[in-house]
């Protein structure tokens, strides 16, 4: 899974620690889905894509490996 | 909805008092440093208070909650428990195997419950070592 979650994140001119806070999770947990070491659940990546105003799609991309 | 059977995060800070403080009085009773101040009924009561201070103290570090508890600390908790069973598992193969192979049995009932007390403490001290070396090496490695 390949995610747009660090780009999206820093074009919005947002800290991980901003990011965590509006989404309720720890500042680890932003870290290891932009780093690819965690992919998140169906409902944090819901709340994702309506923090950043796009679509899951848009976000998420599945590569050859998924 | 979620259940969570993990306790308020401040049991860890209680386990982190009871844990070592119950290993220490355990270890000095058995090796029989107060053999003078205490007699056989105060000596089975502070090895066995010790002893479940030493336990709970290992219980309270390892189902207290982060200060924020998320999914992705659910599974680091969930990897940690993996890895402890596995090395559990290879714990008594490997001991089953000595055992079998050289003929060596564990001294009666006190020999067996080492055995067993070491196993028990391999699978929480695995899990506690794990999930938090997990949490820590990904703190060190946040950037901005």
């Amino acid at each position: 899974m390949i995610n747009h979650v660090k780009e999206i994140r820093v074009s919005k001119g947002m800290t991980q620690q901003e990011l965590g806070d509006l989404l309720k999770v720890s500042r680890q947990t932003i870290f290891s889905i932009e780093t690819g070491k965690y992919v998140p659940s169906t409902i944090l990546s819901l709340k994702i894509s309506k923090i950043f105003t796009k679509s899951v799609e848009e976000i998420f991309i599945l590569d050859e490996k998924d | 909805m979620k259940i969570s059977f993990l306790l308020p995060n401040r049991f860890k800070k209680i386990g982190l008092i009871l844990f070592p403080i119950g290993l220490l009085v355990w270890i000095s009773t058995q090796q029989g440093l107060f053999n003078k101040e205490l007699n056989h009924t105060m000596k089975v009561l502070t090895l066995t208070l010790s002893f479940f201070s030493f336990l709970f103290g290992l219980y309270f570090i390892s189902f207290s909650k982060e200060p924020i508890e998320d999914e992705y600390i659910d599974s680091v908790r969930l990897k940690s428990f993996q890895i402890s069973s596995i090395t559990q598992m290879v714990f008594f193969l490997i001991s089953f195997t000595t055992m079998f192979l050289f003929n060596i049995e564990p001294h009666g009932d006190g020999g067996l419950s080492i055995f067993f007390l070491s196993s028990l403490i391999l699978f929480w001290a695995m899990y506690i070592l794990i999930f938090n070396y997990t949490l820590i090496n990904t703190k060190s490695k946040i950037d901005d």
